[in-house]
This record gives structure tokens, C-alpha cells and sequence, in this order.
């Protein structure tokens, strides 16, 4: 009986820490998603500075994130984002530059993609 | 880390009901979910290690879950038998008083050259003397033969019998064992005697030596050049 009950106990703390995985990812990617809306306006607005600044803020939580995300998630999804960064970057210091929106989309879709790729759906669990 | 969960309980449980509906000649010795652990285990933790780009956890979760998995079916199945009927299936009866039961034998896709071929593997040729053959879980044929045909045991003659007990290995390969000499209640002094009555002077010249709670012993000496 003892080890059953902790083959249930373990199996309920995988869970939760599934669970607790979930809302980590989801609240790096919210808090880098707010950067890069702030990154986007500033952009817009003609101030690359502003945006390049917003950005780094971005790559900031990014790569403190290191350590969860080289753990939680498939590396190769990880070096996508993280070159999607780097292209946004030197889009937007080729000031005049017109492929920035074009480096935006492919930096979210890379953020929206390991995001639903963790989230269970029959999508991605079939 | 949830969709690893997810598919490991779905793959867990899919090749447990697969091989479940594909009857017992498949398992050979082991129980369905032991079978099943086995073949899963093998190939998920070898993945990491192939692929550096697969974190290490997509690995350990899946085995880990396997794990809760296999304790909580086993211990589930302890306490109630339709979830053990339900998991691990029933054995069935092949043969009954020597007749062979068909469609027993369908049901569990068990030929007639399978069934012959694992009958004279137990020694019996004749399939009349057979009280009942049941295919038990695990895949094994258990026969037990009819009581007219059965060997004669040492209680029906009436004969004494006298418990040997089980034997310890006091010398391996040459390699004197002492916890087991200690064990059988034996010491250097004794093994030393039993040497010199076999004609051997030192322990390294023996490949084996039993022996057993009634003093009993094996002794078998090295081959010339091992």
C-alpha cells in the first residue's frame, strides 16, 4: 500500500508540475509578448531606440529564462526563438529598414508556437 | 511536460489494451504491464541520450509516469479481481480431461502445433493423459496430467523423505565464500578436511562446491589448464 501511495503522490506532483510549467511559460511569454507590443508601437511610431530598448527588455527576460527553458523545452524551439530575436534586432537597426513588421510576426508566431506546443489540445498531443 | 504526461498515459494504456486483445502467446514469461514497461522503458530512455536537442526531463517524465502507472494498475488489480480479469485477462482451459477445447484455443490464436510442440517440451506425448492444460496469464502452459497417469509420489508408497535443504556455494571457481561458509554454520577447518579428502590442496584448484543443510556436498574440481 505504501507504494502505491507513492506512485499516486508522484503522479500527482508531475502533474502539478506540468501545471505549474504551464503558467511559468505562459507568463514568460505574456511579460515578452508586452515588450514586443511595446517594441511594435514604439516601431510604428518612427523612435527605433525606443523600440530597440523595449526589445532588449524582451531578450532580458529571455535569457534569464535560460535555465527553465533549456530544461521545459525542446532546444530547438528555444534556438528558434532566440534567432527570431536576433533578426527583430538587426531589422530594426537597419534603420528605414521595411522587413521589421515581417520579424515581429516570425518572433511572435515563435513565442505562440512553444507556447501551444506545451499546452495539452489534441492537436498537439496527437 | 503535460503533453509528455499525455501521451505517455496514451501510448501506456493503448499498447496495454493492443496486446491485451492480442492474447497471451505474446508475453512469454512476464505479466501484460510488465511486458509492456519493458518494451516503452528501453526505448524512451535512450531518446535524451541519442538527441541533446530533447530535454533530459522528456525522458525521466514519461518513465517516472510508466512507473506510477505499473505500481497503481498492479496494486489496483490486488484488491479487485474484475480489474485484474480486465487487465491481465483470464487463464484458459485448452485441454479438459483430454479433450482439446477449440474454441478456447482460437480465442487465444494458439495453434495445435504451438499447443503439441509446448506439451512435449513438458514431456507428454499423449494428449488423452491429460487431465487439464490451462494457459495461465503469462503466456505459459501449466499441464496437469490425469491422476490415473501422474507420477508416483514418495508420500503414495509410503516412503520416508528427508529435506536436503538448499544448497550454498562455500567454493566458487576457485574463490572461497566466506559469508556462505559462515552461513551454513561451516568454517576454514572444515572446508581445509574436505579438500584433502578430495585430494586437492588449496581452494583454487576447485571450479565449484556445494553443500547443503543435511552436509551433503558437490564438489567439482578445475579442468587441467582453467
Amino acid at each position: 500500500m505504501k507504494r502505491e501511495l507513492t506512485a499516486l503522490l508522484l503522479l500527482i506532483l508531475l502533474i502539478a508540475c506540468s501545471v505549474w510549467n504551464l503558467a511559468r511559460l505562459d507568463r514568460l511569454t505574456d511579460r515578452i509578448s508586452l515588450c514586443l507590443d511595446r517594441a511594435e508601437a514604439a516601431a510604428g511610431d518612427g523612435d527605433p531606440e525606443a523600440a530597440l530598448k523595449a526589445l532588449d527588455d524582451g531578450l532580458v527576460l529571455w535569457r534569464r529564462a535560460r535555465d527553465y527553458t533549456n530544461v521545459f523545452l525542446r532546444h530547438p524551439d528555444v534556438d528558434a526563438v532566440s534567432d527570431a530575436f536576433c533578426d527583430l534586432q538587426e531589422a530594426l537597426l537597419e534603420r528605414g529598414s521595411e522587413t521589421y513588421p515581417a520579424a515581429f510576426a516570425r518572433l511572435r508566431d515563435r513565442l505562440a508556437r512553444i507556447d501551444y506546443m506545451e499546452h495539452p489540445s489534441l492537436g498537439t498531443i496527437f | 511536460m503535460a503533453i509528455v504526461i499525455c501521451r505517455t498515459l496514451i501510448v501506456y494504456f493503448a499498447l496495454l489494451i493492443t496486446l491485451r486483445l492480442l492474447g497471451k502467446r505474446q508475453l512469454g514469461e512476464m505479466e501484460l504491464s510488465e511486458f509492456v514497461l519493458g518494451a516503452l522503458i528501453a526505448d524512451l530512455a535512450s531518446h535524451p541520450l541519442q538527441d541533446m536537442g530533447i530535454p533530459m526531463l522528456n525522458g525521466l517524465v514519461p518513465i517516472l509516469t510508466l512507473f506510477c502507472c505499473e505500481v497503481l494498475i498492479a496494486g489496483a488489480s490486488m484488491k479487485s479481481v474484475r480489474l485484474r480479469t480486465a487487465f491481465f485477462g483470464e487463464p484458459s482451459l485448452l485441454i479438459v480431461h483430454g479433450q482439446i477445447r477449440q474454441r478456447e484455443m482460437r480465442k487465444n490464436r494458439f495453434t495445435l502445433d504451438e499447443l503439441m510442440q509446448e506439451l512435449r517440451s513438458q514431456g507428454v506425448s499423449d494428449i488423452g493423459k491429460i487431465a487439464y492444460a490451462i494457459l495461465e496469464t503469462n503466456g505459459k502452459l501449466s499441464v496437469i496430467p490425469d491422476p490415473a497417469s501422474a507420477p508416483v509420489t514418495a508420500a503414495q508408497l509410503g516412503l520416508p523423505t528427508g529435506d536436503s535443504g538448499y544448497p550454498t556455494i562455500v567454493i566458487s571457481d576457485g574463490r572461497i565464500l566466506e559469508a556462505n561458509l559462515r552461513h551454513a554454520g561451516l568454517d576454514r577447518a572444515w572446508l581445509a578436511d574436505r579438500l584433502r579428502e578430495k585430494g586437492k590442496a588449496r581452494a583454487d584448484e576447485v571450479f565449484l562446491m556445494t553443500v547443503d543443510q543435511a552436509g551433503q556436498i558437490y564438489f567439482a574440481g578445475k579442468e587441467n589448464g582453467t
